[in-house]
């Protein structure tokens, strides 16, 4: 008899113990991979901003498919929702598809430009930090035009328009100009600092090709857009923040181009503080680099050769970031070189006087000097001296 | 010859010095840099930690010293031997409750923290009712097996740990780290009384030393114990320091989680690395919960000797499970924590030194 209560027991039990209370298979989930967040209507005293969010989600089954294969259907698909908040809006998406929308893979968030210059960043990525399923390594972008746009392209060699950013973006250490992406963690922080930073500004340029056209300022103080880097003035700002490791510069010696492709960038600052309206920074870079390409037929291994080159070098690095210290500090007046945080590491009782004033209010930060000390070094010259000797002069 | 290691009732030293380690790295890791770096500027928190964990290996140390004053005596035995008789049920009455809100904070942190990440739609109240049916069936059992699973789990959690501070190195930026020095003194002494809950946990010597097999030892292992979690809490705080930055781990509700988050091994593959980290959350909480419950039962039935240990936990788990669920809100689960605070200072700091000091003064138990 206590057997077979037993049993009878032990049998009910098993309608508790199968399964998960939050299971959801994984055909019915719709991963998304990017988010992109426009403005519709910027809002007035009266009138909350109605902001538009595009999610793209993933169709795993089309993903694995050749083109030829899964013929009309595409790989992922875009959904947009509109609402005053970003969690309305996400809500509001989520109604118009069979899928869960999943957002711990998420990989991007594309800002627009119009939003990042008349919205509130604040409010905007503060979802995206509280929610548990948002990850603080999602990279920002800010874009030209519209979110949704850019994240419509079709690119050729991709399948998805979020990898084709994702993977994009992490060329950036190849090229100068390049602006690295930055990580909504690390905005938190600025946020959090009230220190100002660049973000990586992006422009579709036809229906299957985007391209990273520079940097977008955004002020600390109210989170504001304050102006865009063109590609020169974002190659200034990533050598003068130490950043420029795997970059190229290009020089002319004689009219001839040398190609130089950087090694290492590391940069320190020295901080005079006397004055204290106008505090006096010195920016020291160190580069090492090596020829990539040189269209100087001349002997490289020749001490004066690589030190002209070295020259010329420092002579492009300080063209750089002067161009890029000329707009950020005398134009845009937003320290985003990181000068403030050069201050609250090493000079903390100068930073609390100046705090609210730095790159705001009495605005110190324009009325400093910034001095740079470029310090290129030659360290290599590829696997030949010369591919011709025909200019040498014995 | 020797007798057989695992045969008789008696715990070995690995055993306490693990429990003492385990019972500390608890719910208490996924919170701890918040509550630490909100008094202080910049990463000057690890100033407090040495502070409280100094505090916390003195007072261990007398805790042990008065346990091991009387050998394979229970805590109900030997304050009565010291203080009078009425004190001491009151006292052990004290140190029950007290375990008690131990055990069910624990079991509420662990399901709040899951629920959040991983079960959104499993009411916290099921959560609840079933990490208690595990926990009971642990407490149920012999109390030996209860430590040596201690001694099976703690070096994964502890593994487990670093791997995933480690695994973060490349996103480590030192200069978050500074400044240094920047807080003044009454700020870091906050800092210090926040961080020192965490080691308080060194009590339970006062009533597992009685089951050592080796009572002389008790003090070493104590120590052993809480340097081993000091550990892990300082590598814990400066990696959530150096890849958090202080004032996002200030602002994050659970930064130990948002480290592991924050993991991005190359290639891309495995990206929710943070699944590892919550299963070696429960199994730790399972370790805290469990033993505090444990305590609970071993003041309970020196109290009343003719109670069942069986009728113990079907009386306390319902009340754990009561317990554990009347907060309602986060800020509701923050005074709870207030309130285990005060009773944490009283029994780690206050209790244990003066017994000890009456004890001595009376000339009470063996004298080394």
């Amino acid at each position: 008899m206590i057997k077979r209560i037993m049993l009878a027991v032990l049998s009910c039990s098993l309608f508790m113990l199968t399964g998960c209370w939050d299971r959801i298979e994984i055909e019915d989930r719709g991963f998304v991979t990017a988010i992109g967040v426009d403005l519709v209507h910027p809002g007035s005293e009266r009138k909350h901003p109605v902001y538009a969010v595009t999610s793209q989600l993933v169709v795993p089954t089309a993903v694995g498919k050749n083109q030829s294969q899964s013929g009309q259907s595409e790989p992922f698909f875009n959904l947009t929702g509109k609402g005053e908040s970003i969690f309305e809006a996400i809500r509001k998406l989520s109604s118009k598809t069979s899928r869960t929308p999943f957002y711990e893979h998420n990989k991007l968030i594309i800002l627009s430009e119009q939003l990042a210059k008349t919205g509130d960043l604040e409010s905007v990525l503060d979802l995206l930090l509280r929610d548990p399923e948002s990850r603080r390594s999602t990279t920002v972008f800010v874009s030209e035009g519209k979110a949704r746009e850019v994240l419509g392209v079709k690119p050729p060699n991709e399948k998805l328009p979020s990898m084709y950013i994702a993977s994009m973006s992490r060329n950036h250490f190849k090229s100068l100009h390049m602006y690295p992406p930055v990580k909504i963690g690390d905005i938190h922080r600025s946020m959090l600092l009230g220190q100002s930073f660049a973000l990586p500004l992006i422009k579709k340029m036809s229906p299957k090709q985007l391209k990273l056209i520079g940097a977008a300022v955004i002020d600390g103080q109210d989170m504001k857009m304050v102006g865009t880097l063109g590609l020169k003035e974002t190659s200034g700002l990533k050598l003068l923040t130490g950043r420029a490791k795997d970059g190229v510069l290009k020089v002319r010696i004689k009219d001839k181009l040398v190609v130089v492709e950087m090694i290492s960038d590391t940069q320190s600052v020295q901080a005079d503080l006397r004055d204290k309206q106008g505090p006096k920074f010195t920016i020291t870079l160190h580069i090492k680099g090596r020829v990539a390409e040189s269209h100087f037929h001349r002997n490289h291994l020749q001490a004066k050769v690589l030190s002209t080159i070295e020259e010329k070098v420092e002579k492009r690095v300080k063209q750089l970031t002067e161009l890029a210290i000329h707009k950020v500090q005398g134009q845009y007046k937003t320290d985003v070189i990181g000068l403030d945080k050069h201050m609250r590491n090493y000079n903390f009782d100068y930073y609390q006087q100046v705090r609210g004033n730095w790159d705001s209010g009495k605005n110190i930060f324009a009325n400093s000097q910034i001095k740079v000390i470029p310090d290129a070094k030659i360290t290599g010259i590829g696997i030949i001296n010369q591919t011709s000797n025909y200019n040498e002069v014995k | 010859m020797n007798h057989f290691e695992y045969s008789d009732k008696k715990i070995g030293n690995k055993e306490l010095a693990m429990a003492v380690s385990s019972i500390m790295v608890g719910a208490g890791t996924l919170t701890f840099p918040r509550l630490v770096a909100r008094y202080t500027i910049s990463a000057d928190g690890w100033i407090s930690i040495m502070i409280a964990g100094a505090v916390a290996i003195f007072f261990a140390w007398v805790a042990a010293r008065l346990a091991s004053r009387f050998p394979n005596t229970g805590f109900l035995d030997y304050t009565s031997k010291i203080v009078t008789k009425p004190v001491s049920y009151v006292l052990t009455f004290l140190f029950a409750i007290h375990f008690l809100l131990i055990a069910s904070y624990a079991t509420r942190g662990i399901a709040s923290a899951s629920k959040l990440f991983m079960l959104p739609k499993t009411p916290t109240e099921v959560i609840v009712f079933i990490f208690l049916l595990v926990v009971s069936y642990c407490v149920i059992g012999s109390r030996t097996a209860l430590l040596r699973v201690n001694l099976f789990f703690f070096p994964m959690v502890a593994f487990i740990i670093v791997v995933i501070q480690l695994a973060n190195i490349r996103f480590f930026e030192p200069e978050d780290l500074l400044p240094v020095f920047a807080t003044d003194w009454p700020h870091l002494f906050k800092g210090a009384q926040a961080a020192y809950l965490y080691f308080a946990g060194y009590t339970i010597v006062l009533f597992y030393s009685s089951y050592m097999n080796r009572p002389k030892d008790t003090g070493k292992m104590t120590v052993y114990g809480l340097l081993i979690s000091f550990g892990l809490y300082v590598l814990i705080y400066i990696f959530a320091m150096g890849i958090l930055s202080p004032v996002v781990s200030e602002n994050t509700m659970y930064p130990t989680l948002a480290v592991a988050k924050s993991i991005r091994l190359p290639g891309d593959f495995l990206i929710r690395f943070e699944s590892a980290y919550f299963a070696i959350f429960m199994m730790t909480i399972f370790n805290t919960a469990s033993m505090a419950f444990d305590v609970v039962i071993i003041c309970l039935s020196s109290m009343f000797r003719r109670v069942k240990k069986v009728v113990w936990v079907l009386i306390l788990s319902p009340l754990i499970y009561i317990l554990a669920m009347t907060p309602q809100s986060v800020v509701e689960m923050a005074m709870s924590r207030s309130i285990l605070v005060m009773f944490a200072f009283a029994f780690s700091l206050v209790v244990p030194v003066s017994l000890l000091m009456i004890a001595k003064f009376r000339g009470v138990g063996t004298n080394d």
